[in-house]
């Protein structure tokens, strides 16, 4: 049974890709990683985001002045604070030919809720949403959501009768080891639909006809690569056998920007990375300084972002793709003040600052650090440890891959680690919410404060702001929050990522700084 | 002569209840699967339920004694990573692996052997002396950097074959081959190449030191003496008793191209088991890389199990009693 629906689909790849002509104009597109699945609520990853977008629309997007613009939607307004009205587009179809409707937006929005979606926190404000008539929605909030906007940009709209038809009413559960229809097969209203998937190797999607939207170019059909070798993928731009490479490692940058037939294209990423420290013990849990726990004196931390020459990491370790930073919300997000944004290196003062907090011969603690998350973690860290030797700081180093480090900081079980860390929503309330306040796993706060760090007057100071709706004051209150957190030197940071892409002459694309490659924004000769 | 039958197979049990025990403790410690399956955006209660769920919080040796039992059904479980059964993925990769190793041992013998027989024959001449040279090259050369570059010579300069991928492919049954298109066959070219350079400096030098040893051997003089042309010595005495040991290798060497194709594959992104492999390493995936260490150890044990009782065919001496009989004979 299962051999003979395996057999099904390959020979149906096989008669799809064959009856492809080779007439207009295909993008050819790699990147390192593939996406991870087909499913648009099943995996918060930018890569699988990016590809599941070509297919699917949500009700909301953005347009290239990254600006809230309507897709699925015509429009919407507040009726009460906690009450928002949409629009929907009329005339609008999947894929396979059904229409879209208000039921869908409540199936879609109650699929992305449920225990297996990875973007049930973009939803978990939505209480109910209500059908006015076919092209009309509530959408009601357990309390003031100014973001709830913003958040529906993530959450792509599937057809509910081909969900239940399909059976795939919710994403796959990996807990049941099945299979579900969702991971390889797609039906969404997006520009692009699906025709083939193997995983690993390539995904082709070709123009929908019936698509309700614009794009720039005229785009015949995309083929995604995933090539996990560096320097395959670059001689595979190269030599011409790819069009647009989405990310492009930094000792490449400057071969590919001496090629005649290559444009690089490149943009400050909304990712900051910055170290944390163990806050919430009276004690060092890893290392040794006398009983105590130095990370509680304002001193220290000052001290270790005295001690941080960023601009020489940027510089080295980061081949210039990077822009050393004074605070951990990166540029062109609400409530981002530049004048927080001042770095400065003196290991003098270090050294001064650490005799006066009572640590004049330095202490020593283990830095967790991951070896693939963030660009050049593992150098960076090293970078770091050297630093901060320098001022007396013995640090041990341990290095780890992202599977083994994220579960330790889940437990909070490091007394120094390296983040990264950017705002989905364009807007320093996430991860004043996620990252800054107290922990609290009943409502969601503080789920990623790793440091165990908690202070009434923060916490007061986030709950007024994130109500606030006004775009003006909002930027004031969020401004303020990231002012105790700089005065207070909670994270010590260190720069924002560059992102890279690079395409032929031919091809033109935008790079988003949060590394959303918006294919209707593609354009080739 | 059944007690050697019955030994070689409890071997192959036991290497394999041994191995299985291994991918059992990389799959409960080596990798958590939380992240693959909730993100990182997680709460604690979240994760407790999952590891009730998943088995996590049972006994050590109960949740190994389920993992031999789901593996004796041939339930691999699903791979976090692609959200698909292991064992479907596994039979999907397959094919790409194995025609990329049996082309690179084509290749590799096709230009190994004739090298081998030549160098061997012509043991001052200065071509014999070139050509171990580059043997060594290829030996020494490691097939990341030879992969790289293949690359920049013919896909960058001269445009000829793809950098990457399998090409077009035809699939027969469930084998799906990239031998039977152009497309296929010309982006089989590096990859293949790649395996068998090193393959074929190893074959050369093995062939030409049977084949020196071989022609010292007295039966190589009886034919001389019986005044036997030079070629029918050469090929039909000699070079016909250098291919056991010579097979034997091959044989291995197979199965460790299949094991090991891991970097030839990473290079060209070449869709079999090497790159699932790595990509599983890298993204944790603990399901996926436990039964991937089950089936490169059945290989081995199979080849292996192979070669003991060829060796049982050939070699008269490993029969017992009643084979020594009949040898004697």
């Amino acid at each position: 049974m299962l051999f003979a629906k395996r057999l099904l689909v390959v020979t149906a790849l096989v008669a799809i890709v064959g009856a492809v002509p080779a007439e207009g104009k295909t993008l050819r597109i790699g990147a390192q990683a593939d996406a991870g699945t087909m499913d648009p609520h099943a995996q918060n990853i930018q890569t699988t985001i990016s590809v599941v977008s070509m297919v699917y629309d949500a009700l909301v997007t953005r347009d290239k002045d990254l600006i809230k613009a309507p897709a699925l939607a015509t429009g919407w307004s507040v009726e009460e604070p906690t009450v928002w009205r949409f629009t929907l587009r009329p005339d609008v179809t999947f894929h396979d030919g059904a229409a879209f409707d208000a039921e869908d937006v409540v199936f879609s929005v109650a699929r992305a809720q449920s225990e297996t979606s990875q973007f049930k926190g973009f939803v978990a404000s939505i209480s109910e949403v209500r059908v006015i008539d076919p092209l009309t929605v509530a959408f009601v909030t357990n309390e003031p959501d100014p973001l709830l906007v913003d958040k529906l940009t993530y959450i792509f709209m599937m057809d509910k009768g081909w969900a239940e038809a399909n059976n795939v009413q919710s994403p796959q559960n990996l807990v049941d080891e099945k299979e579900t229809y969702a991971v390889l097969n797609a039906n969404g209203t997006g520009p692009y639909r699906l025709m083939s998937r193997e995983p690993d190797a390539r995904t082709v999607m070709a123009r929908f006809d019936g698509y309700w939207g614009d794009t720039d170019g005229d785009i015949e059909e995309i083929i995604f690569n995933p090539i996990s070798s560096d320097p395959t993928r670059i001689a595979a731009l190269a030599s011409g056998e790819l069009d647009l490479l989405i990310d492009v490692p930094a000792q490449f940058v400057s071969r590919l920007e001496a090629d005649p037939n290559i444009d690089v294209e490149q943009t400050n990423e909304f990712r900051t990375l910055f170290f944390g420290f163990e806050l919430g013990s009276d004690v060092l849990t890893y290392g040794d300084a006398g009983g105590t726990n130095p990370f509680r004196h304002l001193r220290v931390r000052q001290a270790i972002d005295y001690a941080i020459d960023a601009d020489t990491i940027a510089r080295t370790v980061m081949r210039g793709l990077a822009i050393p930073t004074g605070q951990i919300l990166a540029p062109g997000n609400v409530g981002y003040d530049e004048s927080l944004d001042d770095t400065v290196y003196d290991p003098d003062k270090a050294r001064s600052l650490l005799a006066d907090a009572g640590y004049p011969d330095g202490f020593s603690v283990t830095l967790d650090c991951p070896n693939n998350r963030y660009i050049n973690d593992e150098q960076i860290c090293r970078a770091v440890t050297a630093m901060l030797a320098q001022v007396g700081i013995r640090v041990s180093l341990n290095l780890m891959p992202r599977a083994q480090y994220f579960p330790k900081l889940w437990e909070r079980d490091a007394s120094m680690y390296l983040m990264g860390f950017n705002s989905p929503y364009f807007d320093g309330m996430y991860m004043a919410e996620s990252v800054l306040m107290t922990r609290n796993d009943e409502t969601g706060e503080g789920i990623y404060n790793y440091s165990l760090y908690s202070d009434s007057a923060l916490d007061e100071t986030i709950r007024t702001a994130r109500s606030v709706t006004d775009p003006d004051l909002r930027d004031a209150k969020i401004q303020a929050v990231y002012r105790m957190v700089k005065d207070d030197m909670l994270y010590v940071p260190v720069h924002h990522q560059v992102l890279t892409y690079a395409m032929r002459t031919k091809v033109d694309a935008v790079v988003r700084p949060d590394n959303w490659l918006e294919i209707r924004w593609v354009t080739m000769e | 002569m059944l007690s050697y039958i019955v030994a070689r197979f409890g071997q192959a049990l036991a290497v394999m209840l041994v191995v299985t025990l291994i991918a059992f403790l990389v799959n409960a410690f080596l990798g958590d699967p939380m992240v693959a399956i909730l993100g990182v955006d997680s709460t604690e209660a979240q994760r407790w339920a999952l590891r009730r769920d998943l088995g996590l919080d049972q006994p050590l040796a109960v949740r190994f004694v389920t993992f031999l039992s789901d593996v004796l059904h041939g339930d691999f479980g699903i791979s976090y990573r692609l959200g698909r059964p292991v064992e479907d993925v596994l039979i999907e990769r397959l094919p790409a692996t194995v025609e990329l190793a049996a082309s690179g041992m084509v290749i590799a013998m096709a230009v190994g052997m004739p090298a081998g027989v030549f160098t061997a024959l012509n043991r001052d001449g200065v071509a014999s002396h070139l050509m171990l040279s580059a043997s060594l090259l290829g030996i020494s050369l490691p097939s990341f950097f030879m992969g790289v570059l293949l690359i920049w010579v013919f896909s960058v300069s001269l445009g000829w074959l793809p950098s990457y991928g399998r090409g077009e492919t035809v699939t027969i049954g469930w084998w799906r081959t990239g031998l039977l298109t152009i497309d296929g066959l010309k982006a089989l070219v590096m990859p293949a190449l790649t395996i068998a350079v090193f393959q074929i400096a190893m074959i050369m030098r093995l062939v030409r030191a049977e084949m020196l040893e071989v022609l010292r051997s007295d039966h190589i003089r009886f034919a001389r003496a019986r005044g036997l042309s030079d070629r029918s010595v050469y090929f039909r005495h000699a070079l016909r008793n250098t291919l056991i040991p010579v097979i034997t290798v091959i044989g291995l060497q197979l199965g460790s191209i299949i094991a090991f194709a891991v970097i030839t594959e990473s290079v060209f992104q070449w869709p079999g088991l090497g790159l699932l492999f790595l990509q599983s390493v890298a993204a944790a995936d603990v399901s996926m890389m436990s039964a991937y260490l089950i089936l490169i150890a059945a290989v081995f044990v199979a080849i292996n199990l192979v070669v003991d009782l060829l060796y049982l065919a050939i070699d008269p001496r490993l029969r017992g009693p009643s084979g020594r009989e009949r040898g004697t004979a």
